[in-house]
């Protein structure tokens, strides 16, 4: 029987295996994949609320709750797609428990992970046994030796959206650098033991930028998708963020270059098809569906947004301050 | 070793005081020491929503709720639903609509549905199934669980 700490001080709050809603916690800890002490965080003070953030940016606590997060009118109106995927996961039970930071760094839900009769690479094993097995599941453009999706989908909404992420002690860092290349088989996130996850900050919303999540999955509510996208889109901009496909949260650049040219997307899917590193016949399949899920969010969101026609005049010159700024050492 | 705490709350309006092991969940408190077994064990990770007990009149998944969590909370299970007067007007309609067949998810819907005709006693059809979204039948295919909730849902408009 694991021991749980209820640390009040955020400095406490390490060693261990974090909980927060519990809904990736209490899985792996009757699947018998909890082997430290539990750190619940529900006293740990400073990590919850949605506010601004400097600059026009919304900085977003990891205890907010997702349902918390999907009612935010200023989510809502400025990152919407974060809105509608935080309102959209799982259940409305999980939504009302399962937390921002516990969605971004949970573990894996591959049923081999999961299940006490394996022991794979992120569970301290050396070896993936479900490698070598044909399962819509798996992520076939995974780069590293792990063929498991990740499974945070708002993971996708903040790379969409350019976002940051801040980790005590290591301070703010890109979304990428959270996650790594997905060469690390034995870890889902770059946080370590000693670190804890605080907020994320969401830069202001781009000028006429819109932006959409949709999922395929094999049911309509409650269900780990197969393939899921969210799109960021603004004139000349476009951010395409693909869940089920990699072992980390990942952009196509391919499809996002595909949208700004116009170009057909079925072409782009089949390239990464040929060259996907754990392509297998049920994979495959995976692949169209990626095509039509990003052209019904760019249906949904009206198309993508024409980029802004160039200035056919000389913009204004900025006029030299009357008095120089005093310099040197303040 | 883990040291066991001593957990304070209330279960359907009777004060609990019991030991509890740190890492057992509210389900394992209610089914084993407290004999409350109405509350049923589906999935264990927060699935199916058998286990759905209101927490501080809020539906939880009492397999993933923390026992020392509930310290101080008002928790109500099915077994504080019915009254000497006769079952609630969920669970009769379930009855008279058949939308119990093995039973085990009924505990749990009907928690839901009272947390749901609480907080919005005229939820239309879309967040009526939105609501028990949380919930999941292998035997009706919800239709008759569906009717069930729209007949109790009208019978408690009419009582308020």
């Amino acid at each position: 029987m694991s021991d749980v700490r209820h640390p009040t001080l955020r400095a406490q709050a390490i060693w261990g295996e974090r909980r927060a809603g519990g809904t990736d916690v209490m899985d792996r800890l009757h699947h018998g994949r909890i082997a430290a002490p539990i750190v619940d965080l529900r006293d740990v003070p400073g990590l919850d609320g949605v506010g601004p953030a400097p600059g026009g940016g919304l900085r977003v606590g990891s205890a907010v709750r997702l349902a918390e997060l999907a009612a935010d009118e200023r989510v809502r109106a400025g990152w919407p797609a974060l809105a509608d995927a935080a309102g959209g996961l799982a259940n409305p039970q999980i939504r009302n428990v399962a937390t921002f930071g516990g969605s971004l760094l949970q573990r894996t839900r591959c049923a081999w992970f999961r299940s006490p009769d394996f022991r794979c690479y992120k569970a301290g094993g050396t070896g993936c046994p479900a490698a070598g097995v044909d399962h819509p599941w798996h992520a076939p453009l995974s780069t590293g030796p792990c063929v498991a999706p990740h499974p945070s989908t708002l993971a996708l909404a903040l790379l969409a959206f350019d976002a940051k992420v801040e980790i005590e002690p290591r301070g703010l860092i890109e979304v990428a650098a959270l996650y790594g290349d997905g060469m690390a088989a034995g870890a889902e996130h770059t946080v370590t033991e000693e670190e804890l996850l605080v907020a994320a900050i969401l830069p202001p919303p781009r000028p006429g930028a819109v932006s959409g999540w949709f999922r395929v999955a094999s049911r309509g509510r409650a269900e780990w998708p197969l393939v899921e996208v969210i799109l960021h889109l603004a004139p000349g901009f476009a951010r395409v963020a693909v869940g089920g496909m990699h072992s980390v949260p990942a952009r196509v650049p391919e499809l996002e270059a595909a949208l700004l040219a116009g170009a057909p997307l079925d072409p782009v899917v089949a390239t990464l098809a040929a060259s996907a590193p754990h392509a297998s016949t049920s994979t495959r399949t995976k692949f169209p569906q990626l095509a039509r899920a990003v052209e019904i969010v760019v249906a949904r969101l009206g198309g993508v947004p024409a980029a802004l026609p160039a200035p056919s005049f000389a913009p204004p010159a900025v006029p030299a301050p009357a008095t120089p700024a005093p310099r040197g050492r303040r | 070793m883990p040291t066991d705490r001593i957990l304070s709350f209330t279960v359907n309006g009777e004060p609990v005081r019991l030991l509890v092991e740190p890492a057992q969940t509210l389900l394992e408190v209610l089914r084993g020491p407290l004999r409350l077994t109405g509350t049923k064990h589906g999935c264990d990770v927060g699935d199916c929503g058998a286990c759905t007990v209101l927490v501080d009149g809020a539906p939880r998944l009492s397999c993933i709720t923390l026992a020392v969590g509930c310290e101080g909370a008002r928790v109500e299970t099915i077994e504080g639903v019915a009254t000497p007067a006769g079952p609630d007007p969920i669970q009769a309609a379930f009855d008279h609509h058949v939308a119990a067949q093995c039973g085990y998810c009924t505990p749990g819907f009907v928690m839901t549905l009272r947390h749901l005709f609480a907080e919005n006693p005229t939820a239309n059809e879309a967040e009526l199934r939105e609501a028990l979204g949380s919930n999941l039948c292998r035997c009706t295919g919800y239709t008759k669980i569906l009717t069930a909730a729209r007949e109790a849902q009208a019978i408690y408009a009419g009582k308020s």
